[in-house]
């Protein structure tokens, strides 16, 4: 049997990386009070709800690492190794994540401690939401969108950039059909991986998810619309994308990019129906710190596979947080002529990648001051670094000004 | 802008009223209302937002509209 939120945050007490609060907190502190932390909090009471929330679980490569069952510096083979061997989600009958149902009336959001996470915010958010969708044509997806609370019953979603979701809510729109969604909070780090994880469109994510806890995520049907949950989730929001395009205020919101993004215009999620655990813990995914280390196994798993595709043998990677875990990559090699600079030129054919180290396989890559005394000592920056100009898709810093 | 505030509860008021005085974020309105439980806030905030027009500034700042 998989393990599931709950049973990861038990795990981490143990460990030393979790705290509990026991005192009462103001629900509008809790973001604040984690950034404050150098673990993970649970907040067992929290004045005026009755449900606990727990965040910061992953904000670390150690409590990543933990919660992924590996050492740190292998969290990129141990993710290449699970999505490599998906396994299909088992439909079961019930499951904890029902144990309560509100319906019609009963639906209210402000049951939830939403947090505060920045003060220019456009609002309180759900920032751990795993949305899992269906379409005719490509199958259920599921994936990562933050949602912005704006009444009881209605949540803003931002469906600006690429996704799959995108694509199945502009079908949905261009019929002017709404798109029935549910979303999913308080999953285990392997659900969330693999909902950020961009895979082909016609591939079921809890199959990835499957791989990499390897044994299948157990789902339920829902109550009101067509769609499939994890069985082990705290909470599930089940209602539907209003057909009314891009047409509502959303945002702002601090990005993974730890840059404040700008107010957008999107569609609305409306909520009909809200299911919880008889005693649910509200997942709150402390940003940016968690949403980058959801990204850092993703990007060391593909430069794993490109310096192998390379024909160079990587000793270590690291994608490093003060990137995002997204924009740079360190990579010691165990080298034979020539392949040093194969190395910087494969890693930056990675999407997004705009920066790259390669050092020998001596050097402890995740020590900056080794890795400070190869910079020093081993680069002459004359001969030894290459600037690629014009490639599409790297980080532009105008965008961001 | 003179909106109806009929009808809304005293927090969602006084939303309202501290929206007519300037723009705000989210946070602001928090911060003002330091004496109301963080519960009571989010409902209010449901109720405005059910009830008035925002638009924004060039900072994100809501601005209630006519």
């Amino acid at each position: 049997m998989k393990e599931d939120f709950r049973t990861l945050l038990g795990r981490l007490e143990k460990e030393g990386e979790l705290r509990r609060i026991t005192k009462e907190v103001d629900g509008r502190h809790t973001a604040s009070l984690l950034a404050q932390s150098k673990q993970a909090l649970l907040f067992e009471r929290i004045k005026g709800f009755d449900m606990a929330a727990a965040g910061a679980v992953i904000s670390t490569r150690r409590r990543l690492a933990l919660s992924m069952g590996c050492p740190e510096r292998e969290i990129g083979a141990r993710f290449e190794e699970g999505i490599a061997r998906p396994i299909p989600p088992k439909l079961v009958s019930d499951g904890a994540c029902q144990e309560v149902v509100y319906k019609g009336e009963d639906v209210d959001l402000t049951m939830l401690p939403l947090p505060i996470l920045h003060e220019k915010d456009g609002g309180p958010y759900i920032s751990a939401g795993v949305v899992v969708a269906n379409d005719p044509a490509y199958g259920r997806n599921m994936g990562s969108y933050r949602m912005m609370y704006r009444t009881p019953r209605e949540t803003g979603i931002d469906l600006v950039s690429p996704s799959d979701l995108r694509v199945y809510y502009q079908k949905a729109f261009e019929q002017k059909q709404p798109l029935p969604i549910a979303v999913a909070i308080g999953l285990h780090p392997y659900e969330m991986l693999a909902a950020s994880y961009k895979a082909p469109i016609r591939m079921d994510e809890f199959a990835i998810a499957g791989g990499l806890h390897g044994n299948p995520v157990e789902l339920v049907r829902c109550r009101t619309v067509d769609l499939e949950v994890p069985a082990d989730a705290e909470i599930v929001l089940e209602g539907e994308l209003l057909p009314i395009g891009w047409t509502e205020d959303e945002g702002r919101f601090g990005e993974f990019s730890h840059i404040q993004g700008d107010v957008k215009w999107n569609p609305v999620f409306r909520v009909r129906c809200i299911t919880t655990r008889r005693d649910p813990i509200f997942y709150i995914l402390q940003m940016p710190w968690e949403n980058d280390w959801l990204a850092g196994p993703v990007i060391e798993a593909a430069a794993l596979r490109i310096l192998r595709e390379a024909s160079v043998e990587p000793v270590a990677v690291y994608a490093t947080p003060g990137s995002c875990c997204y924009w740079e990559l360190i990579a010691s090699i165990r080298k034979r002529p020539g392949e040093g600079k194969n190395a910087v030129l494969a890693l930056l054919a990675l999407a997004e990648v705009k920066l790259v180290i390669v050092t020998d396989d001596d050097i402890n890559i995740y020590d900056p001051h080794e890795l400070d005394w190869a910079l020093t000592f081993r680069v002459q920056a004359d001969r030894d670094v290459i600037i690629v100009s014009g490639a599409r898709g790297k980080l532009k810093l105008e965008e961001y000004l | 802008m003179s909106a109806d505030l009929g009808g809304l509860s005293p927090v969602a008021r006084r939303m309202v009223e501290m929206l007519q005085v300037r723009p705000l974020f989210f946070y602001d309105l928090c911060l003002e209302l330091g004496d109301v439980p963080y519960r009571e806030i989010l409902q209010a905030w449901g109720e405005v937002r059910e009830r008035c027009r925002f638009g924004r500034d060039e900072d994100g700042h809501y601005i209630l509209q006519e």
